[in-house]
C-alpha cells in the first residue's frame, strides 16, 4: 500500500522535472542537459513558460505534464476496463501527428503537440494510478 | 532455470512438508538435511514444480503481490537488473541513444526485455500490475544509473585522453568540458528518477498491451 503511494509520487515527480527548470532557475542549465537525451530540444517546438524556453519541446511537455496529472488522477473504472485499446489509441494519435508534421501534411502546432503528447502520458499514468488504488482496497479488504 | 518457475528467486523450495519448524520433520534434537541436499527443490521437471508442471489449484502456487516465499517482489530481481542494463547499455550508445527522444523508447524496451525475460522464464507466474509499475521502476531507476555513470565514466576517460588537446586548444575549452563531466555527477539521480518514471509506465504498458493474459486477476 505504501508502495503504491511511492510509486505514484515518483511519477508525479519524474513529470514535474521539466517545471523544475523554471521554478528554481540553478537548475535549468543541469536539466537542460539531462533532457537533452531525451529529447531533441529544437527551438521552433519548444514552447514558452514564465519568460524561457521549457527544457523539453512541447510534445514532450505535454508527456510529462500528463504523467503529473495521471498520478493525481485515477483513470475511471470504465475507461481502466478498455484500457488495451485506449493505450493503443493515444499511441496510434501521436504517431499519426508525428508523421503527418514531420511529412509537412501539418504544420508545426504546439496545442496539437501539447495534447497528443498529454494524452499519451496522461493514459498509462491514470491506468497505473487506478490499478494501484485497486489492488490497495483489495488488499486492505482482505486483511479487514 | 529454463523449465518450470523459479520459487522466491532461487531460494528453493520448501518440501511439501513445510520447514521444520513449521511441523514437516522431526523436532528431536534438531534436524539436518540429508548431506548434500539441503532445502533446495524437490526432484523433477524444473525448478520445483510438480510432475507436469501444473500446480495444484491452478496459476502461481502463491499469488502475486502476497508476498512469502515465492509471491514475493524478490522473484522479479533478474528481470529487473537484465532490464536496467539493457536500458542503460542501450542509452549510452551513440546515436542509438537518439530512440530515447521518441517516448524514452530505449528505457521501455529495456523494461519490457526485462519483463519478457521474466515472463518466459516463470511461465507459470502472473503480474498484477502494480507489480508490472514498481518492476519498470525498478528497472528504469536501474537503467537511469547505469546510463549516467557509464556517461560520467566516459567523459571522464575522454576528459584525461583530450585533456592536453583541449588546453592547447584554449584554456576555456578545457574547464567547462570539466565542469560539464562533473555535472554528470549530478545528473544522476535525476536520471535515476526520469528513467524511474518513465519504467514505471512502461510495466503498465507491457503488462496491459504485450502480456495482457499474464495480468493477474485478468480475465
Amino acid at each position: 500500500m505504501r508502495s503504491a503511494a511511492w510509486l505514484r509520487a515518483l511519477v508525479f515527480v519524474a513529470g514535474a522535472l521539466p517545471l523544475l527548470a523554471h521554478l528554481a532557475p540553478s537548475t535549468a542549465a543541469l536539466l537542460s542537459q539531462v533532457f537533452s537525451t531525451v529529447c531533441h530540444q529544437r527551438p521552433e517546438r519548444t514552447i514558452q513558460l514564465l519568460g524561457a524556453d521549457m527544457v523539453v519541446c512541447s510534445r514532450c511537455a505535454g508527456l510529462y505534464a500528463g504523467a503529473m496529472l495521471g498520478a493525481l488522477w485515477p483513470m475511471p473504472r470504465a475507461l481502466f476496463a478498455r484500457l488495451r485499446p485506449a493505450l493503443l489509441a493515444v499511441t496510434a494519435l501521436a504517431v499519426v501527428d508525428v508523421a503527418l508534421q514531420d511529412l509537412h501534411v501539418l504544420p508545426v502546432g504546439h496545442a496539437r503537440r501539447l495534447f497528443t503528447g498529454l494524452l499519451l502520458g496522461l493514459t498509462p499514468a491514470a491506468a497505473m494510478s487506478r490499478a494501484l488504488l485497486d489492488e490497495a482496497r483489495s488488499a486492505r479488504a482482505e486483511i479487514a | 532455470m529454463s523449465q518450470g518457475w523459479d520459487p522466491g528467486g532461487g531460494q528453493g523450495y520448501p518440501p511439501q512438508g513445510g520447514y521444520p519448524q513449521q511441523g514437516g520433520y522431526p523436532q528431536q534434537g534438531g534436524y539436518a538435511p540429508p548431506p548434500g541436499q539441503g532445502y533446495g527443490p524437490p526432484p523433477g521437471p524444473g525448478q520445483g514444480a510438480p510432475p507436469g508442471g501444473a500446480w495444484p489449484g491452478g496459476g502461481a502456487p502463491n499469488p502475486p503481490g502476497r508476498g512469502g516465499a515465492n509471491g514475493g517482489f524478490g522473484r522479479f530481481m533478474g528481470g529487473i537488473v537484465v532490464g536496467g542494463v539493457i536500458s542503460g547499455v542501450l542509452s549510452m550508445i551513440p546515436l542509438l541513444n537518439l530512440l530515447n527522444c521518441c517516448f524514452c523508447l530505449l528505457n521501455i524496451g529495456g523494461v519490457l526485455g526485462g519483463m519478457a525475460m521474466h515472463l518466459g522464464r516463470a511461465p507459470d507466474d502472473k503480474m498484477s500490475m502494480g507489480e508490472a509499475a514498481g518492476f519498470g521502476a525498478a528497472a528504469g531507476a536501474i537503467g537511469g544509473v547505469v546510463m549516467s555513470v557509464g556517461g560520467v565514466v566516459m567523459n571522464f576517460a575522454l576528459g584525461a585522453l583530450l585533456a592536453d588537446l583541449y588546453r592547447s586548444i584554449s584554456p576555456q575549452l578545457a574547464a567547462q568540458f570539466g565542469a560539464s563531466a562533473a555535472a554528470g555527477i549530478f545528473a544522476i539521480p535525476v536520471y535515476a528518477v526520469l528513467f524511474a518514471g518513465f519504467g514505471a509506465l512502461a510495466g503498465v504498458l507491457g503488462i496491459s498491451v504485450f502480456w495482457k493474459s499474464r495480468q493477474a486477476g485478468a480475465s
